[in-house]
């Protein structure tokens, strides 16, 4: 009964939403309480997520966990993060640069580290496998996308030798719309499934 | 025909006339004198006569038994047939106890009162006539069917062995157990067994077999414990051991009423197949356990003593290169761009841009949507702010909608840098937590033609005429791809642009090339054009030097990099 009643809710918002493409103008209005349930869904979600970390991590301190010391500072950072957005507001400039003089470095830190590590990987790889042809490619291509980001590049040379830049810039959009034709295609066919009730994510 | 024999005193097993020792219980004969019995090869002597032959022989016990059984024969009816009262003795004891209780003398029935009473009254032998008696009527009452039964019984299997059995044949042995009813003179199979053990008397002659008289009588009762401790063990023995079992092949049946024993022939073929139990293991019971044994091995395998390792000497060299790395960007950043910057070259999606910036008209309605994450905020920032500083001079109504946690924040803090776009000139319309969700929502609310009744309206008007373009700010790929799919559908109309980190765009020049979007701008380049066609900032200037010089060192480093790791790995052994 159960799994008849979401199968039957779930034939009928998709095929409203597929529908409002076509017709958007006579079901935008329902479509537009459709989306709102969603988003306040998500938000609850959102809450109950909240929920199970702080308890997770209270667990954690209460049973003196290894590096339970992370759970303190968390703790810590999420109660003066909530505290002072109650108090003052997402518009206050105090509250404001405090979350982005905190926020930004850390994660433009963690980019940094993604780099090297992207290049020590790099390297791991050609001592691995040695000079191969997958290996030298991918040298020759990642040095060849430095040169043409300097852009110096472009304005020394004329307008033959542009004429080849452009075309070594324009290469990589070949993958490129490989991988988004293939996403689309996927998209697709996914939602089919779902429709046809083939795949019931819901039920799982 | 008379032999003589010596009857060992202790057990009372019979002995040839020259033997020293008892052959049961070994006990030296030298002082007892041979003698004269009847030899049990005689088969036309009556059992009365051997008996009264024998009668001197008789212990005291059994020989007042024996003339209470004469009396007792004499005093019962004529018409009893000498069948009757033959072999049976304990029968007979037991008739005749009850027919003559009245005219037994007073000290008997004070002898027997006292043996009623008293376990240890009786004496030896008659303890073991009381349980040689117990023993038959047991015997009598429950086995003539019961030992029918558990002998079908074994014949199914004790292990699983399926019957194969005719009922026919089931009621041939019925049959042949019927006909033995009326053998007469047989005797108890335990009986037979105990001359068995005592190799006296075969099995086929086993029709012609008389009581040897009371002598005999007396030995096989001497001997009945014995003789029930191998039956036990024979018994133990057949059901222990199933394959003996089957190698058999002849088996004792015994015949009801008569308790006599018969050899049946058992076929050639076994009466029932057996089945030997299979041992069962599932292909993952047996992975476990092969498992289970490579781990065992694995544990006693002997293990090379570890090295260990020094320290590289490249150690040094790397850290000097990653010194020379930082010194040379923080030299590059500080130091900044001196004099006029060269700008990079225009991309036909960089031109597209700034020609749909060029072409907006005054009091233009746009839409910004933030979608990127603070690690990716000076590299959008420096794109933005030439941007929104000439939408600020055009007067532009902006509204602003986030499809990430960090979005609120983040333009805020953009637009406080600016200081041109502040107050009643920006719509927020807030957060969607999913992109595509604000995108559906957004275009929905531009196509509505009726409105659903009793709905609460929304505090954030849009604008009435739709938006006159729509900018989005990405650091990803993914962000930006959800909007231009949803608007491309919904809002047709609409321009859409896109500024984006240099990582997001290669992925969405497909949407440039199909004309979905007018125009991208990107990184570090795009900030870089865009200050040099509609500002006169240096932001984007003074990091462009250092840009370069990162990205140089970048290239050796990978160069270097890849040539090392390539030598090492020759050096190691490595296929080319």
């Amino acid at each position: 009964m159960k799994k008849g009643l979401a199968i039957f809710v779930l034939i009928l918002v998709g095929i409203s939403v597929l529908g409002g493409y076509f017709f958007p103008a006579a079901l935008s209005p329902l479509l537009n309480l459709l989306i709102d349930w969603g988003i306040l869904l998500l938000g609850t979600a959102g809450l109950v997520g909240v929920y199970y970390l702080i308890k997770q991590h209270v667990g954690s301190i209460a049973r003196h966990e290894k590096r339970f010391i992370l759970s303190i500072v968390m703790l810590a950072a999420f109660s003066v993060t909530l505290i002072l957005g109650l108090i003052s507001s997402i518009q206050d400039p105090l509250f404001i640069d405090l979350m982005i003089n905190v926020q930004t470095p850390v994660e433009t830190s963690l980019l940094a580290i993604l780099a090297v590590v992207l290049m020590t990987a790099s390297f791991r790889l050609i001592s691995t496998r040695g000079w191969t042809p997958m290996s030298i490619s991918f040298l020759v291509s990642a040095v060849i996308s430095l040169a043409l980001n300097i852009g110096v590049v472009n304005s020394a040379l004329g307008n033959e030798a542009s004429a080849v830049i452009h075309y070594l810039r324009r290469l990589p959009l070949v993958g490129a719309r490989g991988i988004l034709l293939g996403m689309a295609l996927g998209g697709l066919i996914v939602g089919m499934r779902v429709l046809l009730t083939i795949d019931k994510p819901y039920g799982e | 025909m008379m032999t003589e024999k010596i009857f060992c005193p202790e057990c009372g097993a019979e002995n040839p006339a020259n033997s020293t020792s008892c052959e049961v219980c070994h006990t030296p004969l030298h002082n007892d004198e041979p003698e004269s019995i009847i030899s049990p090869q005689q088969p036309d002597r009556d059992d009365f006569d051997l008996l009264n032959a024998a009668e001197d022989d008789l212990p005291g016990l059994l020989h007042a038994l024996k003339q209470e059984q004469e009396e007792d024969v004499l005093s019962a009816d004529e018409s009893i047939s000498g069948e009757e009262t033959s072999l049976e003795s304990e029968d007979i004891f037991d008739s005749a106890d009850d027919q003559v209780g009245d005219d037994i003398p007073d000290w008997l029935h004070r002898i027997r009162q006292r043996a009623s009473t008293e376990e240890d009254s009786a004496g030896e032998i008659t303890q073991k006539i009381s349980a040689a008696k117990d023993s038959l009527a047991g015997e009598k009452r429950s086995s003539q069917h019961e030992s029918f039964e558990s002998w079908i019984q074994k014949l199914r299997g004790p292990v699983g062995g399926v019957p194969t059995q005719k009922p026919e044949e089931e009621a041939d042995l019925e049959d042949t157990e019927a006909e033995e009813e009326v053998v007469e003179h047989k005797e108890p199979d335990w009986l037979q067994k105990i001359r068995h053990a005592e190799g006296k008397i075969t099995s086929s002659d086993s029709a012609e077999r008389i009581d040897d008289g009371e002598d005999g009588s007396l030995n096989w009762l001497v001997n009945l414990e014995k003789g029930e401790e191998e039956e036990t063990e024979d018994q133990s023995e057949s059901e222990g051991d199933g394959e003996e079992f089957l190698d058999e092949s002849t088996q004792q049946v015994e015949a009801e009423g008569s308790g006599a024993t018969q050899e049946v022939l058992i076929e050639d073929e076994p009466a029932f197949e057996v089945i030997p139990p299979k041992l069962q293991v599932t292909p993952e019971e047996k992975t476990q356990a092969e498992k289970l044994s490579s781990m065992i091995m694995d544990e006693a395998a002997p293990r090379p003593i570890r090295k260990i390792k020094r320290r590289s000497p490249l150690g040094s060299a790397r850290f000097f290169f990653a010194l020379l790395l930082i010194a040379s960007m923080g030299i590059s950043l500080f130091l900044g761009q001196r004099g006029s910057i060269q700008s990079p070259a225009i991309d036909p999606q960089t031109e597209g841009f700034l020609s749909w910036v060029r072409n907006l008209p005054k009091d233009s309605s746009l839409l910004l949507i933030f979608d990127y994450q603070p690690a990716f905020s000076s590299e959008i920032n420096l794109i933005a702010t030439p941007v929104l500083e000439m939408l600020a001079e055009q007067e532009s109504n902006i509204s602003v909608i986030s499809s990430s946690l960090s979005g609120p924040v983040l333009y805020r803090q953009l637009f406080q840098e600016i200081g041109a776009l502040e107050g009643e000139t920006i719509l927020d319309l807030g957060y969607f937590p999913i992109g595509a969700y604000g995108a559906f929502d957004l275009g929905m609310g531009f196509s509505a033609n009726w409105v659903l009744t009793g709905l609460p309206e929304s505090a954030k008007n849009l604008p009435e005429d739709g938006f006159d373009g729509i900018l989005i700010f990405a650091d990803t790929y993914e962000g930006a791809r959800a909007w231009i799919e949803q608007f491309t559908i919904l809002m047709p109309d609409t321009s859409i642009n896109l500024l984006v980190t240099d990582q997001a765009m290669p992925m969405l020049m497909p949407y440039f090339d199909s004309g979905q979007i007018k125009g991208i701008i990107s990184g570090l380049n795009g900030s870089v054009i865009l200050e040099t066609e509609f500002s006169d900032g240096s932001q984007a200037a003074a990091r462009w030097w250092a840009y370069q010089v990162g990205l140089i060192l970048l290239m050796g480093v990978m160069v270097v990099g890849a040539i090392y790791a390539g030598n090492q790995h020759k050096e190691e052994g490595g296929e080319q």
